[in-house]
């Protein structure tokens, strides 16, 4: 089988090439688009840094709900 | 956006298969966020409500073959990018982790492993064949 990881062929798990599980959960790197460990912090080709993507999910969906709201009080003040 | 279809989908696992493995079932499915989450959203503000469930529900295609069962996160239901990818080998569901439920409009299927969870939802809308191949994963994997 090929290791997803360091795309080797090995016998079995884990990789004879580079040590990892070659059933762990994985991520795409969104910059070189190989597979990495879930486990690791940096994509293991390229070395990008993941991020999570709440990190700007929750501040968008937050800054979308003061919006309304915002929008809501600016019609109740000014166009009423 | 194209819709996902047989062919696209079929190209989408093909490079994830192993020597000798072939797609016997695939589906596309959801994974939305809590009712907790939802209705607090939509009381708060409807069309915000939406957008945030929108952006906080996962989508997924799961496959299964002699040996696996495959579960990719892609970006979305026209976007087959793949964002993370999950692997079961049949052999090992050993105490039968996994967990599935049918009812009229969706199959839902859980998996509780501690290293690799999963749990989402197959609407039989989506394509004609979403239903019976959810189907028999979900009778697959709860006999495995």
């Amino acid at each position: 089988m090929i290791c997803p990881f360091c795309e080797a062929k090995t016998a079995g798990n884990p990789c004879e090439g580079c040590g990892r599980d070659t059933t762990a959960r994985r991520r795409a790197c969104p910059k070189c688009h190989k597979m990495s460990p879930f486990g690791e912090a940096t994509c293991c080709h390229c070395g990008h840094e993941f991020r999570n993507e709440m990190r700007w999910k929750i501040p968008a969906i937050i800054v979308m709900f003061v919006a309304a709201t915002a929008a809501a009080v600016a019609v109740e003040l000014f166009i009423r | 956006m194209a819709k996902l279809t047989d062919d696209s989908i079929n190209d989408v696992f093909t490079p994830h298969l192993q020597e000798g493995e072939t797609l016997k079932h695939w589906a596309f499915g959801v994974k939305q966020p809590s009712m907790l989450i939802i209705v607090p959203l939509m009381a708060l503000a409807i069309l915000p409500g939406v957008i945030a469930t929108q952006m906080l529900t996962k989508s997924y295609l799961i496959a299964m073959t002699e040996k696996r069962f495959l579960v990719l996160q892609i970006k979305s239901m026209g976007n087959a990018e793949i964002k993370e990818m999950i692997e079961y080998d049949l052999t090992g569901f050993a105490g039968n982790p996994a967990k599935t439920k049918t009812g009229s409009l969706f199959t839902h299927i859980t998996i509780e492993d501690e290293a690799k969870p999963f749990k989402a939802k197959f609407h039989r809308a989506f394509s004609k064949s979403n239903r019976a191949n959810a189907l028999a994963m979900a009778e697959a994997l709860s006999t495995a």
